[in-house]
Parts: C-alpha cells; sequence; structure tokens
C-alpha cells in the first residue's frame, strides 16, 4: 500500500509480524468453529439416525398394538405358563423378515389363524438398524373359567442403529415401553359359528 | 533507522479488521452453535416425545385393566365398606356421595395415586413403577373424575346402589421437559347380579288368562283324574324343604310321597287346617279372584304382591303393599266416620266374627280381620303358607306382624334381645292380643284347658270347603255319586276354628318376640270395603278399579299408592332408609309391571349380551366341564344346531349342579331336567337365572334358580315338581295334574342381609368407550 505524504512516497505495508499475529489470531478463532462445524455435522447424523430409530420403533409397537387390538390378546403367548421360554424374551425383528423373503412383512406369530392375524408390514430391513421386540406378562388378572384370562402385557421394541463415522462408528439403542391391557374372551373353535360373542 | 514498529500514527488498520473478520466469524460460529444447539433439543425432545407418548398410553391401559381387575375386589361382602374400601364397595355408595368422595380425595393434587392405591390396591402399581423405573427420569401421573347417572332401567324400578358411574381416567407422563396425555372416558355400571325387581315375587302370572276350571275329579280308586292340581307356595325363608314337608304326605311320614287323591286343594286344605295352616283362598275356583273377601294377600315384611284378576291376555290386577310406618295403621276405618281410625280395642279383635260389634247403619264388619295378620305356620312348624286352590290362583303372601305396644321401649328391647327385628316407629297401641308375656301365657294355658278365646272367624263363607273327595263320579255322567272310602262325610268342610290356635302360633314368648316383631302394611281397609259386597260385586269393584274402568272412588282411596320394598341388608341401610327398589304402583298400565318383572329377571345391565352356543353338545363342552354347569356369570344363549331336525335342547337326563359361584343367566329354547341345585349361601352362592320357551319339570326336583319360562309342566308321574327361587311364566299349564311348588329363596332375594354380596361391576364395550389426546405440552 503506497501513501503520499508531504510529497515524499513512502512505503507502507504489513510486516511479517502482523501477518503472523493476524494468521495466529484468525487460526484460534477459526479453528473452534471449524470443530463446531464438524462436531454439529456428526451430531446432525447421529441425530437423524436416531429420529429415524424412533420411528421404526414406534411403526413396531402401533403394528402390535393393532394386532393386540384384533385379537384382544396375545394370544401365543400363554396366559398360564409363566415359563413359557419366548415370554419376554427379546425377538429379533430383522431375523423375523429375513424368514419370509420376498413377502411384503411378516407375522409375529406363526401357524393357524394366528400367523395370518398378525402380519405386520413393517418397514423393510435397512442397513444399520436392528429391532428387537419383546412382550411380558406386567400382571394378570384373576381367574375366569371361561373367558381368557384379562393381562396386562408389557411391550417393549428396542432400536439397535449405528452412525457410521471417518474412521469407525458409533452403536446406539433407543427403547420405547408401554402396556397393552388384554382384554378377557370367549375361546373361539375352528367353526366360529359355534361360539363366540353375538354382539358386544 | 534500524526497524522498528512503526509510530502508532503510521500504523495500517490491518489489525483492527482482523479483529472485526474474528467477530464475525466468532458471531457467526455462535450463532451456527445456536441453531445446531436449538435442533439438538428438538431432537431430544422428539425423543422424549416418544417416550411419554407410550408411558402415557400405558397409564391408560394399565387403569383399564386395573380398574377391571379391582371390580371383583370384596365382591361377596354383606357389609361392604363404602369409605376406604376398594373400588367396588368404593362405588356401592349414594351417586353423590361419590363424587363428593373423591372430589374431597383429589382436590389441587396433581396425582391421584392416594385415592387408586385404595381403589385397586397399592400392588396394582408396581407394574406402572417398574415402568417408570425403565425410562429414567420420567413420570406418570393419573387422575381421576367421575360422575353418576341411572342405569337406565326402566322407570319403574329405582334403586340408589344401581347406577352407571363415568370415570374419567388422565394419564399424564412427562419425559425431560415434554409432557404427554390421554384420558379415557368409561362407564361403569354397578349392578346386581340377582334377579332385579322380580326375585321378591315367589310366583307371577304374567299374560295368563285366569282360568275358571279347578274341578276334581277323581275315579272309583280315589285316583285323581282330571282337574287341577294346587300352586303350592313357599314364602318364608325357614320354611321347610317342600320335598319332605308332612303336607304332601297322606299320613304324615316325612319322605312318604303325596299320593294323588290328596293332591287335591280340599285335602290340602283340610290337612293344613288341622296343623293350623291358613289359606289365603277358598277352594272355589269360580273367577279367578283370589282376593276378593277370601284372599288376604298380606306380605311378608317389606314383600309386594302381584296378582290379576280377570280373563285376558294381559295381567289385569296388581295389588302391592307396603311395610308400614307404624303397625297401628292396621287399624280399620270407621265406616261412619271415614278417615278416622276405628277405636278397635281389645273385645272387639278377640270377639269371633259375627258375634261382636257390627257397624251401625251397615253390613257386618269383620273388624278382626286385620287380627289375622298372625297368618303363617308355627314355628315349630314351618309350612306352607299358602295353598291356592286352582291354578290360577297364585298369589298367597303372609307375614310376621311386627308389635310395638306403647312409645316405651319395652318391646323394642323384647324383640332386640330375641334378635327380631325392631319396628320402624311407635305404633298408635296395641293391637293383636295378647300382647304381654303374662297375657300370653294366660292365653295359652287357657287354650291348653280347651277354652279358646281367639279363633278365626268361621261364618266367614270363604272357609268353607267343597268336599269333593267325598263323592266320585263312578259311571262317567259328570256327577259324583260314589262314597268314597275314607273320606270325610261332610260338603262342604269347615276348618274347624277351634284349630286357630295362639298355641299354634307360637309356643313360648320367646317366639312370640321374634316373631311378631316383624311390619307389613296391607291396604286392609281395602279388604274390609270389599268384604262387605258380594263376590261377583267384589269381581266387578276391582276389575274396574285396576283395570282401568269406572273405579270404586272409595277402593282407589284405600289402594297404597306408593308400594315400596324395603331393604333389609346392611348396605341400604347405610345409604338411609328410603326406598330403594320402587314399582310404580300408580301408573294401572299392566305392560309396565309385566315388562319391569320380565326384564328385571333378565336384565344385568345395559351391556349383557349373550355369548350364543349353537348345540347341546357344544355347549356341555364349554359350560359343563366336569359335569357342573358353570357358566362363569355370563349370559350364555343356546341356540339350535344349524342342521335340519335339530335335536331339541337342553335336556339332560340326570340331575344339574350348578358349580358353586358360578351362575349367570341361561337362555334356550328348553329346559327339561330331573333336577337343578346350586350350592352355596351370601357370597359363596351365585344365582342361575333360566330363561326358557318350555320348562319341563320331569321330577320332583328341586330346581334352584330363578326360570323366566313362557310355559312349563310338571310330570304327572311325580308326586309335584319343587322350584325353589322364583316363576315368571306366561301361563300356568292346563290342566295341572301334579301339583307345582315353589318355594321362596332367600338367597335370591334383592332386600335380604346377603343382598350385598351379589352386587357387581360391569364395563362396555370398547365402542362405548371415549379416548382422547390431550396433547403434548413441551
Amino acid at each position: 500500500m503506497t501513501f503520499i505524504t508531504h510529497g515524499v512516497r513512502r512505503r507502507a505495508g504489513l510486516s511479517l509480524t502482523e501477518v503472523l499475529m493476524a494468521s495466529l489470531i484468525l487460526t484460534a478463532i477459526l479453528f473452534p468453529v471449524l470443530l463446531m462445524f464438524h462436531s454439529s455435522a456428526t451430531v446432525a447424523a447421529d441425530d437423524v439416525r436416531e429420529m429415524h430409530a424412533y420411528r421404526l420403533a414406534e411403526e413396531l409397537v402401533e403394528h402390535i398394538a393393532a394386532i393386540h387390538q384384533l385379537k384382544r390378546n396375545m394370544g401365543p403367548i400363554p396366559l398360564t405358563n409363566d415359563s413359557f421360554l419366548d415370554a419376554g424374551l427379546e425377538i429379533d425383528i430383522e431375523d423375523l423378515l429375513k424368514r419370509y423373503p420376498g413377502e411384503e412383512g411378516a407375522p409375529l406369530y406363526s401357524g393357524g389363524t394366528s400367523m395370518i392375524g398378525s402380519r405386520m408390514h413393517l418397514h423393510p430391513t435397512e442397513p444399520g438398524f436392528h429391532r428387537y421386540l419383546s412382550i411380558d406378562f406386567q400382571a394378570k388378572g384373576k381367574e375366569r373359567t371361561f373367558l381368557s384370562r384379562p393381562a396386562l402385557l408389557g411391550l417393549t421394541v428396542r432400536v439397535h442403529y449405528t452412525v457410521p463415522r471417518t474412521v469407525d462408528e458409533l452403536h446406539r439403542d433407543i427403547e420405547i415401553s408401554t402396556f397393552l391391557f388384554a382384554d378377557p374372551m370367549p375361546p373361539r373353535t375352528s367353526d366360529d359359528d359355534k361360539i363366540g360373542e353375538v354382539s358386544p | 533507522m534500524p526497524p522498528s514498529f512503526r509510530p502508532l500514527a503510521r500504523r495500517g488498520f490491518m489489525l483492527p479488521a482482523i479483529l472485526i473478520l474474528a467477530i464475525l466469524v466468532g458471531g457467526l460460529a455462535v450463532m451456527f452453535h445456536e441453531r445446531t444447539r436449538h435442533r439438538d433439543v428438538q431432537v431430544k425432545r422428539g425423543r422424549d416425545r416418544a417416550i411419554a407418548k407410550y408411558l402415557a398410553r400405558a397409564g391408560i391401559e394399565w387403569a383399564k385393566f386395573s380398574l377391571r381387575e379391582a371390580s371383583r375386589l370384596e365382591a361377596g361382602n354383606p357389609d361392604p365398606d363404602l369409605e376406604s374400601g376398594p373400588l367396588l364397595p368404593f362405588l356401592l355408595d349414594r351417586s353423590e356421595r361419590i363424587v363428593e368422595k373423591v372430589e374431597t380425595r383429589t382436590a389441587e393434587k396433581d396425582d391421584h395415586r392416594d385415592l387408586l392405591e385404595q381403589l385397586v390396591t397399592p400392588a396394582a402399581y408396581e407394574s406402572l413403577d417398574r415402568l417408570e423405573k425403565r425410562h429414567p427420569g420420567s413420570k406418570i401421573r393419573l387422575r381421576v373424575e367421575v360422575s353418576t347417572t341411572s342405569l337406565g332401567h326402566s322407570e319403574v324400578v329405582s334403586d340408589p346402589v344401581l347406577k352407571t358411574v363415568v370415570m374419567k381416567v388422565t394419564s399424564e407422563a412427562s419425559m425431560g421437559a415434554v409432557t404427554e396425555a390421554f384420558r379415557i372416558e368409561e362407564p361403569i355400571w354397578v349392578h346386581s347380579n340377582l334377579p332385579r325387581a322380580a326375585s321378591r315375587f315367589t310366583l307371577s302370572i304374567l299374560g295368563n288368562d285366569a282360568r275358571e276350571t279347578g274341578q276334581h275329579r277323581i275315579d272309583a280308586d280315589g285316583a285323581h283324574v282330571e282337574g287341577d292340581a294346587p300352586v303350592v307356595l313357599y314364602h318364608h325363608p325357614d320354611d321347610g324343604d317342600p320335598l319332605d314337608d308332612e303336607a304332601f304326605t297322606p299320613s304324615g311320614v316325612k319322605g312318604e310321597p303325596m299320593k294323588v287323591e290328596v293332591a287335591s286343594p280340599d285335602d290340602l286344605m283340610k290337612q293344613a287346617t288341622g296343623r293350623g295352616m291358613v289359606f289365603l283362598t277358598g277352594s272355589e275356583p269360580d273367577n279367578g279372584l283370589p282376593l276378593a273377601g277370601s284372599a288376604n294377600p298380606f306380605g311378608e315384611d317389606h314383600l309386594l304382591g302381584i296378582t290379576q284378576v280377570g280373563a285376558s291376555s294381559a295381567p289385569r290386577f296388581l295389588e302391592v303393599m307396603k311395610v308400614p310406618e307404624a303397625f297401628g295403621q292396621f287399624r280399620p276405618e270407621d265406616p261412619d266416620h271415614p278417615g278416622a281410625r276405628q277405636a278397635a280395642g281389645l273385645e272387639s279383635l278377640v270377639t269371633p266374627f259375627g258375634a261382636g260389634s257390627s257397624a251401625p247403619g251397615g253390613p257386618q264388619l269383620p273388624l278382626e280381620w286385620v287380627s289375622r295378620l298372625k297368618l303363617y305356620g308355627t314355628p315349630k312348624k314351618p309350612s306352607p303358607t299358602v295353598v291356592v286352590g286352582g291354578a290360577s290362583r297364585l298369589l298367597g303372601l303372609y307375614t310376621r306382624v311386627g308389635m310395638d305396644r306403647d312409645a316405651s321401649d319395652a318391646d323394642e328391647t323384647q324383640q332386640a334381645t330375641s334378635g327380631a327385628k325392631l319396628p320402624r316407629t311407635e305404633a298408635l297401641g296395641s293391637y293383636l292380643p295378647p300382647v304381654s308375656e303374662s297375657d300370653l301365657a294366660r292365653v295359652l294355658a287357657d287354650e291348653a284347658a280347651g277354652r279358646p278365646n281367639f279363633s278365626v272367624p268361621a261364618p266367614f263363607p270363604v272357609l268353607t270347603v267343597p268336599n269333593r273327595n267325598r263323592m266320585a263320579d263312578t259311571d262317567g255322567d259328570g256327577t259324583p255319586e260314589t262314597p268314597v272310602a275314607g273320606e270325610e262325610p261332610f260338603d262342604p268342610l269347615r276348618p274347624a276354628p277351634g284349630q286357630w290356635l295362639w298355641m299354634n302360633l307360637f309356643k313360648d314368648p320367646s317366639e312370640y318376640a321374634l316373631f311378631m316383631s316383624r311390619t307389613i302394611q296391607v291396604p286392609a281397609n281395602a279388604f274390609l270395603h270389599l268384604c262387605r259386597m258380594s263376590r261377583p260385586e267384589v269381581l266387578e269393584r276391582l276389575v274396574a278399579t285396576y283395570a282401568g274402568g269406572q273405579g270404586d272412588p272409595a277402593l282407589e282411596a284405600y289402594r297404597l299408592k306408593d308400594p315400596v320394598i324395603h331393604h333389609e341388608d346392611s348396605l341400604h341401610a347405610k345409604l338411609g332408609k328410603e326406598p330403594s327398589v320402587y314399582l310404580d304402583g300408580r301408573n294401572q298400565d299392566p305392560s309396565m309391571i309385566s315388562s319391569a318383572i320380565g326384564d328385571g329377571m333378565q336384565g344385568r345391565h345395559p351391556g349383557d349380551f349373550p355369548i350364543q352356543v349353537r348345540g347341546q353338545k357344544v355347549f356341555e363342552e364349554h359350560f359343563m366341564k366336569g359335569g357342573q354347569l358353570d357358566l362363569d356369570g355370563l349370559w350364555i344363549h343356546v341356540a339350535p344346531e344349524d342342521v335340519p331336525n335339530p335335536p331339541p335342547l337342553l335336556e339332560f337326563e340326570q340331575k344339574i349342579t350348578v358349580k358353586p359361584g358360578s351362575g349367570g343367566l341361561l337362555s334356550t329354547p328348553l329346559f327339561k331336567a330331573p333336577g337343578l341345585t346350586n350350592d352355596g349361601t351370601a357370597g359363596g352362592f351365585a344365582p342361575l337365572v333360566v330363561q326358557v320357551d318350555r320348562l319341563e319339570l320331569t321330577d320332583v326336583g328341586p330346581y334352584e334358580a330363578s326360570f323366566l319360562a313362557t310355559s312349563l309342566s310338571t310330570n304327572p308321574d311325580k308326586p309335584r315338581g319343587v322350584i325353589r327361587g322364583n316363576l315368571v311364566t306366561g301361563s300356568l299349564p292346563s290342566p295341572l295334574i301334579s301339583p307345582l311348588v315353589v318355594q321362596y329363596d332367600t338367597r335370591l332375594d334383592p332386600t335380604a342381609a346377603t343382598a350385598p354380596c351379589h352386587y357387581r361391576l360391569a364395563f362396555p364395550a370398547r365402542s362405548s368407550r371415549t379416548y382422547e389426546y390431550l396433547g403434548d405440552t413441551p
């Protein structure tokens, strides 16, 4: 930069020292900003995947609730056998979906009318997300002789998801829990005309 | 000049420019950070919202489950705790009191856990607590509001216990800074498993024409060949087993079956009279009118009676009685001074009809009529209280009469110490002699010495009994002409007034105190009014008054217009002494009463629905496991199999037993069995109601249930058919060859001490619930 003073052309400019000082200051300022950007980008990716995990979990909970509303209980889970192995254990939903390749969704239960009435049209398996379902008895109602026994079922959906990073990936879990009231209902035979509700 | 920093005045503005740039960059960084933080907060809030939403829904599901489970807590308690008991007794309280209790307990509280722990037990909260722990930082709060409405039964029946309680449960769950809330609004029906209304009536015949038969024909061997057998009603909880009653045996030997020839009303009456029994109707079945001049349908305590008159397809005559405030209300009205109670004293009461004073200027009034309130078998020998001569003559009730002689506490004390119920208020004065212990002892002594000083008014025409057993029609020309050996030679028979003795009523003063401590109101003046008339005239007046014609003003004035049934159980005692079950006798539309009785037998709560079963095999498979009838409190409707010519159902070769504590409502086209037993007492007993098109009693029985039968039959080859419970039917068999016995069962009495054991709560179907999302509060 040239300044003219009193007719004398004098040299004006930045000294090396000033440049160095300015660079240092800018570096000091921009570095944390850069870190913040990096961190934010990472968190944003994490948030997106976490929210997606919750959406998957909610979808599964709603499907189970819908099946429960239809069946009024969790039929294949025996109401009287506390030692039933699957009760309370986690069901691997992705593994379940694999058993029905090419099909739209998968039934929660296998065999008989339970299978038909329990098909879940779930989001297909997605890399980095793994769904687990567990159903257990939180409380059992008083025994009825003819009607099914009422129960309060505990429903928990856990979704394991990963957040990929530059050099590695994060592993996280989210979980949603709720209850379902299993209403007593009469048994049904293979011929539903024989016994059942006439009008609720 | 050595290099040096330039003087300040010569410096450039690089440094300020850098600093300004740094500030701008820093500002941008801060803005970016804030936006990132905001997004992070929103993401976190979204996560919390998802968790809180499902926790709040869990609270709703928990409430539905817990309320239903609590609905069975303390069932079977005859003395429920209305204040601090769980849900069922809590809701048995009066409507306004329930609302008040809830408001008091929940005022200014964010979480109504205290109240809910009382209603559903603290243990029920364990599952909810576990759920909270699974999500650290979460909190579930439940709040309760209640309102009440009527149960929706027919307007002719009301009861402070029966109601609909609308319970609003709000479930609010917090997670982090987010709160989600749902609310459920659910009606809960408070009802009784006991057949409502009708169960106080042992026998009701709806829609039946009053038949004018009752003639009996007996062959030369004394065998009954045609005509009606009697309908016998046992109306006393202490009555013995009709199966063993000596009245049904010709020789009085217990267990010996009654022979056909003694099944006639005449013979039964003769036998019963000898035992001190009293008939409420004579044996002249001329017009099916049991009331006029002959019957005196006294109720037991708070019992109502319903009967009919006339040949109609609908019940025509309805008469009801209620418990009086005082025994003195029985005092007849002075015919010369309407509205004034006659000063009937001891003398007029003990003087047999015809020998006492007569009403000046008018027909002789049987003033002692009211003294016949002692119409029941002896305490020593509980007996059929009524023998109805014709099958169409349906009603006879009797009572234990209350006694309160003065304003002192003497009678109350005496009755209290004997375990008897106290009169409600002081009476106007003594009415039944003797009233003191010494008087009673004296009278008993006189009677033992053959000096009866109180007897039935013998000349009363209804108590003459045609002796149709005396002669038999052997040639079939319709006229009995052959004397029957062994039969009384007299015709008509007259029940011996001498049998009407205090000693036949009470063995000692303690029994007197016990049995005379009950109160009842009867339309005595109406009876007295009618007694002055001829039978056809009485019939005409009654039909006119009660069937909507040009009524008799005097009779109308004498009618009891506010009949009520008073409960005697502890629950209603707590709720106050107000009328509980109410049948509106002022409405003269008999169909309403008829409907009330029919509905009361069948209806339990508005949401009751039948579970349909097709065929007897499927029915037995599901509801008769182990050979016992086990309806589990449900309403089971059995329909024929869907095949050509389905077999009739239900038919049983063996006697049926009901699984103790497992009653219900069974509706079926046919119920045919040799017997039906339902054991258990108080809370261990569950009533069974059988709604059937045709009821066939193929053996003696007993049949322990409430029957709502369109038609029924007894087995002519059996000495009788005994229903222990109550029977509402459209018609009686014609002819009724084998006697039909209906015995009052105190376990089915909705006003009895054990009645609170049978209250239950019922919940509606899902469609009746309202489910509401109240939103989130960030």
